[in-house]
């Protein structure tokens, strides 16, 4: 997208508020941010620190993921990196500006090995336990099922195993925790990576800086 | 006391009342609005709170109708609380004046209403004041009123360095017309926009299979933004007749402010989409810095008034007059806005 883009009269030398997702996705951003030329130092040993200063106006705040959007929506901060379920599971008036191509995963549905393929609930109702609500109604809504939601907020493989539920939506990378507790993919329902988001108004006011790292970031990324 | 017996009282989530310190800047606000709308000869519209959801659905995006807070009354009929005022103000202009002996110059501050279902607590009424200039000739001087109208008001709340975008929804809904694509695909780029996703925009404009030089307008449209050398290079990225048309119109807008002495006032950005169905060209948003939401926004729709059986030619805007006391209120000097 580059090559036409006229740039703003708005000022480069505010600050630029980013946030971080906490977990996993914490060191591939880093090194993502650090190959686009930012200041990640004090990222690298941020000890008690909440908000980290760098160098070249730039203010870190490390969060938990489903956080992130939160703070980009309200503009307590003016940018963020999190993974597009947690984007998938709400909803917020952001801009997404890019796929970072990090932490890439897929949202599944999955059920115990050897159980019916063909369970449709019309034997009874089917439970799916999850901790994306939002995402298993989606679903359930655009595959014309039924099914009883319930949420959970860890080890969601533990619910088929203790009669809890009968299938699972969830995040999968590798599949190993799915076969390890004698569980298999029944469905595949979208693919999840981290993605770059921008409070509204800060990608107009702020434009220049952010369009300028989303250059250097899709550069790295070809 | 006893604690058990002392209830409080409680009113529904997301409403709140407005004390006295607050209320009195709410009203000098309030004042200096409508000192500069009735500068420009508009006059102050009171609408009635609850109307029938059928009339206030008209042209209303989805998210609009769905975060309506609706009731029945008593003899059956689906009644809403007002979402906003334009479609009130299009539904007056048809039946209480005569549209076609327009200009019709009107304007309201006016309480309007939304669930937000997917966020407990957020507020389900804030205040607007806004502008509608209704029939007449509908030309570019409208728009130019328009504009200069927003910016004024602006400066009247108090303001300082606020920014305000100037898009054209035309350029694009344009393109689209005149590409060999289905009216399917047209709907997931619209909603990608929607959805501010440009992730997801640049999925569904790879998927139209068209040449790459296509493309690459399609994708180089939405992140245009900036002075009047847009225009420029927005002339690079043309794709059919409605868009040539639309930008020369945006462009001749431009040339009214810049004759108007407003030119360094507004940024041109092609990259401004609204989720109302009813805007059909000109759009427009005004942003304060360290403030998380537009101020307010506004724009053509040139269809509305169909609605009623009466087309005629509309523009206006809105204000939040929330969100101006919280700009008032931020700590230290503007930053980060060109004004």
């Amino acid at each position: 997208m580059s090559g036409l883009e006229v740039r703003p009269k708005t000022p480069s030398a505010a600050l630029l508020k980013i946030a971080l997702s906490k977990g996993s996705l914490l060191g591939p951003t880093i090194t993502a941010l650090k190959a686009a030329g930012l200041d990640v130092g004090p990222l690298e040993n941020p000890g008690r620190q909440l908000k980290l200063r760098a160098a070249g106006d730039v203010e870190y705040i490390i969060a938990r993921p489903a956080d992130v959007p939160t703070y980009v929506e309200w503009g307590a901060v003016d940018i963020g990196f999190v993974g597009s379920d947690i984007l998938m599971e709400g909803k917020y008036q952001l801009f997404e500006l890019l796929d970072m191509g990090l932490g890439r995963c897929k949202f599944v549905i999955a059920a115990a090995k050897g159980a019916p393929r063909d369970a449709d609930g019309s034997n009874g109702p089917i439970t799916i336990a999850t901790k994306y609500p939002k995402v298993a109604a989606d679903y359930l809504a655009r595959e014309g099922l039924q099914a009883e939601i319930i949420k959970l907020y860890g080890a969601i493989e533990l619910a088929p195993l203790v009669g809890l539920a009968d299938r699972i939506i969830d995040l999968m990378s590798t599949g190993r925790t799915l076969a390890e507790n004698g569980l298999e993919v029944v469905d595949e329902i979208g693919d999840i990576s981290c993605r770059l988001i921008a409070n509204c108004v800060s990608y107009k006011l702020k434009s220049s800086r952010i369009n300028e790292l989303v250059e250097r970031l899709t550069e790295r990324h070809r | 006391m006893d604690k058990e017996t002392t209830r409080r009282p409680s009113i529904p989530e997301g409403l709140r009342d407005i004390l006295p310190a607050e209320a009195k800047a709410r009203r000098d606000l309030e004042g200096r609005l409508r000192a500069a709308f009735e500068g420009r000869a508009f006059g102050e519209v009171i609408s009635p709170t609850f109307e029938f959801y059928d009339l206030l659905s008209v042209e209303a995006g989805a998210a609009v109708k769905r975060d309506m807070v609706r009731f029945m009354g008593s003899d059956g009929r689906l009644l809403a609380l007002r979402p906003e005022m334009t479609t009130t103000i299009a539904r007056v202009v048809t039946q209480r004046l005569e549209p076609e002996a327009g200009p019709h110059r009107l304007y309201y501050i006016a309480n309007v209403f939304r669930e937000e279902f997917s966020k407990q607590g957020r507020a389900r009424e804030f205040w607007q004041a806004g502008i509608e200039l209704v029939g007449g000739a509908g030309g570019t001087d409208a728009d130019t009123e328009v504009i200069a109208l927003f910016v004024e008001a602006l400066d009247a709340a108090g303001l300082a360095g606020f920014q305000v975008g100037l898009g054209q929804i035309g350029f694009l809904e344009g393109a689209l017309r005149a590409l060999p694509v289905t009216e399917t695909d047209r709907e997931r780029l619209r909603s990608a926009l929607d959805g501010r996703s440009l992730v997801e925009y640049r999925a569904a404009v790879a998927a139209l299979g068209l040449d790459d030089e296509t493309v690459a307008k399609l994708l180089a449209i939405p992140t245009l933004r900036g002075g009047p050398d847009v225009f420029k290079a927005a002339a690079g990225l043309v794709i059919g007749d409605d868009a040539r048309a639309a930008l020369d119109r945006l462009q001749e807008i431009w040339s009214g402010l810049d004759a108007a002495g407003l030119a360094d006032r507004v940024v041109i950005d092609l990259g401004i989409w609204r989720s109302f169905d009813y805007y059909t060209g000109l759009v427009f948003e005004a942003y304060a810095p360290g403030l998380g939401v537009p101020l307010g926004s506004g724009g053509r729709y040139d269809n509305l008034l169909a609605e009623f059986g009466r087309p005629q030619p509309a523009a206006g805007f809105a204000l939040g007059l929330e969100r101006i006391q919280l700009a008032l209120s931020q700590p230290g000097p503007p930053s980060g806005a060109g004004a």
